[in-house]
C-alpha cells in the first residue's frame, strides 16, 4: 500500500513547472490537503486515493 | 520619560503586527499589540503557556505595567508590555550544528502539538524562533501563537520544511557543511533548490519525497492556480497531527554521515604529554578565575576540553570551531552531562558571520551580538598566523576590540606542530616568534602573566587591553 502512496507521489516529481510569478503558498496548502489525508489515511483512504488520482490526472492534462 | 537614546526598537522586529521587541536600557521587551488581543489571552489563560514554560520549551515572561513604560508613539496600540527572562546568547541558524538544528526542529514540533491540545497553532516556524540557552533549545517567539481555525492547513507548514527539514537532509545526505549556507537563504532553503541538490536516492525517503520533492513541484505547478482542491478541501485536526508526526519522524530519521573531519580526532593528535597537558589546565584555569568575566569565547575550542576546564569560573562559555564535527561531539556531550554553561557554536574567526538580510541589520554579525569580556586562544595562533597568513598585529588588534582580556597561548617555531605547518611550504613568516608575537600583542595588550608550559615549549599568557 505505502508503494502505491509512493508511486502517485512520484508522479508529482515529473510535473513541468509554471512560468509565473511564484506564489509558494497554494502548492504548500495543498499538498498538506493530499498528504494529510493519506497519511490520516486508514478507511478513507480509497475515497481519498480517488480524489487524489483525479486531481493528478488534472494536474497532468493541463500541459 | 525614557529618552529616544535609550529606547530602540530591534532592528529584525518589524514584520510581525502582533507586535515586536524593543530595547530599553539594556533590558529587552516585548510590546503585544491590540490586533493580538485574543489570541495573548487565549495564550495566557488557556493553559498552553503554563504548559510550555514549565516543560523548558518556551522562555517566560513577566508583565511590566503599561504606562508609562510602553514604547513611545506607538502607546495607542499596545495592549500589553512583557518582559521576557533574559537569554544567554542569541544565536542563528547557520551558527548550529546539525544536532543543535535537529533539535530545534523537534522543539518546533513539539510546541505546535501542544498548542493544538489548547486550541492553537503557530504562525511561522522559522528557526530564529529558537535560541540555545542552558545547553538546550529555547522557543523564544511568544506572539507567534494563533486560535486554532480546524480545516485550515497549517500556514507554517512550508516555512518549516525550508528552515529545518530542506536543510537537515542537505547535511544528512550531501554535506553537513550546508548548514552554514543558510547565512545565504534568510527565509530557510527553497525547496527547489533543495530538491535539485539532493541525490536521487532521497526520493526513497518518503518523508523527503513529499515534504521536499513533491512540496518543491506543487510550489511550481500550482502558484496562483484556483484549483478546485484548494477552495473545498480541508484538513482535519487529526490530518494535521498526522501530517505533524510525520515531519517528526522525517527529521528523526536524519543523521550525519559518521566521517572523520579533519579536526574531529585532533586530541589524539597533538603533542603534550601529560604533564604538559595538566600543566596548561592548571594555568588556564587559574588565568580565568582571575579575570572572574562573565562570558568567554573559546576560539578553535574543538570538542570543547578546555571549554570544560573554564567553566566553573565563568558565566557562559560560547565553544566555538569551525569544524562542523567537533561542535556536534562537542554539543553530544554538553547534552551527555546536562551541561548549562557552554554553548557549542560554529564560528570561522577568519570569515565570521556578518550582519545580513535588509540593510545589513535584520540578522546581526556574531561580534555585534556577542557582548565578549574574555577571549580564550589555545593551540591556535599558528594557524591563524601561518596557515591563514594573518599578521600577528592584525589578530592582535581584532582581539582588542573584540574583549578586554585574552588568553593565548604562543606556539613557536621550533614546536613539531608548526613544522608539520611549515614542511611544504615557504617560511615567510620571518615575525613569526616569540618577541614577535610579544611586541605585536604588545601594540593593544599588556602582559599580566606569563607562564612556559611544563614538559612543553609553548607559553601561555594572560593579556588585558590596554586603555587607549
Amino acid at each position: 500500500m505505502i508503494y502505491f502512496i509512493v508511486f502517485i507521489l512520484m508522479l508529482f516529481t515529473f510535473v513541468k513547472p509554471a512560468h509565473a510569478y511564484l506564489d509558494p503558498g497554494t502548492g504548500s496548502y495543498i499538498l498538506q490537503i493530499i498528504i494529510g489525508s493519506l497519511l490520516a489515511g486508514g478507511y478513507f483512504f480509497r475515497e481519498k486515493l480517488s480524489t487524489f488520482v483525479s486531481f493528478v490526472k488534472k494536474i497532468f492534462k493541463k500541459k | 520619560m525614557a529618552t529616544h537614546k535609550q529606547t530602540q526598537q530591534l532592528s529584525a522586529s518589524y514584520k510581525d503586527p502582533s507586535g515586536f521587541v524593543f530595547v530599553r536600557n539594556g533590558a529587552i521587551y516585548r510590546q503585544v499589540n491590540k490586533v493580538y488581543k485574543d489570541n495573548y489571552d487565549q495564550l495566557m489563560s488557556s493553559g498552553l503557556y503554563d504548559e510550555l514554560v514549565k516543560n523548558g520549551y518556551m522562555v517566560g515572561h513577566s508583565t511590566v505595567s503599561q504606562q508609562p513604560q510602553s514604547f513611545e508613539e506607538r502607546d495607542t496600540q499596545a495592549y500589553k508590555i512583557i518582559k521576557p527572562k533574559r537569554a544567554d546568547f542569541v544565536s542563528y541558524p547557520y551558527e548550529w550544528c546539525f544536532s543543535q538544528l535537529k533539535d530545534a526542529a523537534l522543539l518546533t514540533l513539539c510546541i505546535q502539538k501542544m498548542a493544538l491540545k489548547f486550541g492553537m497553532s503557530l504562525k511561522d516556524a522559522t528557526a530564529y524562533n529558537i535560541i540555545f540557552q542552558s545547553g538546550k533549545p529555547l522557543f523564544i517567539d511568544t506572539l507567534s501563537f494563533e486560535k486554532y481555525n480546524e480545516g485550515k492547513p497549517w500556514v507554517a507548514y512550508r516555512q518549516f520544511c525550508q528552515h529545518f527539514v530542506a536543510p537537515l537532509a542537505l547535511a544528512s545526505y550531501r554535506d553537513v557543511r550546508f548548514i552554514s549556507v543558510l547565512r545565504s537563504f534568510l527565509d530557510g532553503f527553497p525547496l527547489d533548490f533543495v530538491s535539485s541538490l539532493l541525490p536521487s536516492r532521497s526520493i526513497l525517503n518518503l518523508g523527503l519525497l513529499m515534504h521536499i520533492h513533491t512540496h518543491a513541484k506543487t510550489q511550481k505547478r500550482l502558484a496562483n492556480k484556483k484549483v478546485r482542491a484548494a477552495r473545498s478541501g480541508t484538513l482535519s485536526k487529526s490530518a494535521l497531527i498526522a501530517i505533524i508526526d510525520n515531519l517528526k519522524g522525517t527529521v528523526q530519521g536524519l543523521h550525519l554521515k559518521k566521517n572523520a573531519t579533519e579536526w574531529g580526532n585532533y586530541y589524539d593528535n597533538t603533542n603534550y604529554t601529560k604533564t604538559a597537558f595538566d600543566s596548561k589546565k592548571k594555568y588556564v584555569a587559574k588565568y580565568i578565575e582571575k579575570i572572574k568575566s562573565e562570558t568567554v569565547l573559546d576560539l578553535g575550542a574543538n570538542l570543547g576540553e578546555f571549554s570544560r576546564v573554564i567553566a566553573p569560573h565563568c558565566g557562559l562559555v560560547l565553544s566555538t570551531d569551525y569544524d562542523c564535527l567537533a561542535v556536534e561531539k562537542n554539543y553530544q556531550q554538553v547534552k551527555l552531562q546536562k551541561e548549562t554553561n557552554i554553548l557549542p557554536l560554529i564560528l570561522d574567526i577568519t570569515n565570521s558571520t556578518p550582519s545580513l538580510g535588509f540593510g545589513e541589520e535584520e540578522r546581526e554579525g556574531f561580534f555585534k551580538r556577542a557582548n565578549i569580556d574574555a577571549i580564550l586562544a589555545l593551540a591556535l595562533i599558528h594557524h591563524l598566523a601561518i596557515t591563514f597568513n594573518l599578521p600577528l598585529i592584525k589578530i592582535s588588534k581584532h582581539f582588542s576590540s573584540i574583549a578586554s582580556y585574552v588568553v593565548i597561548e604562543f606556539v613557536p617555531k621550533d614546536d613539531s606542530q608548526v613544522q608539520k605547518l611549515l614542511q611544504n611550504r615557504e617560511d615567510i613568516f620571518t615575525d613569526y616568534c616569540q618577541e614577535g608575537f610579544e611586541n605585536a600583542f604588545g601594540l593593544h595588550f599588556e602582559i599580566l602573566q606569563k607562564n612556559k608550559i611544563k614538559d612543553s615549549i609553548r607559553t601561555l599568557y594572560l593579556l588585558k587591553k590596554k586603555k587607549s
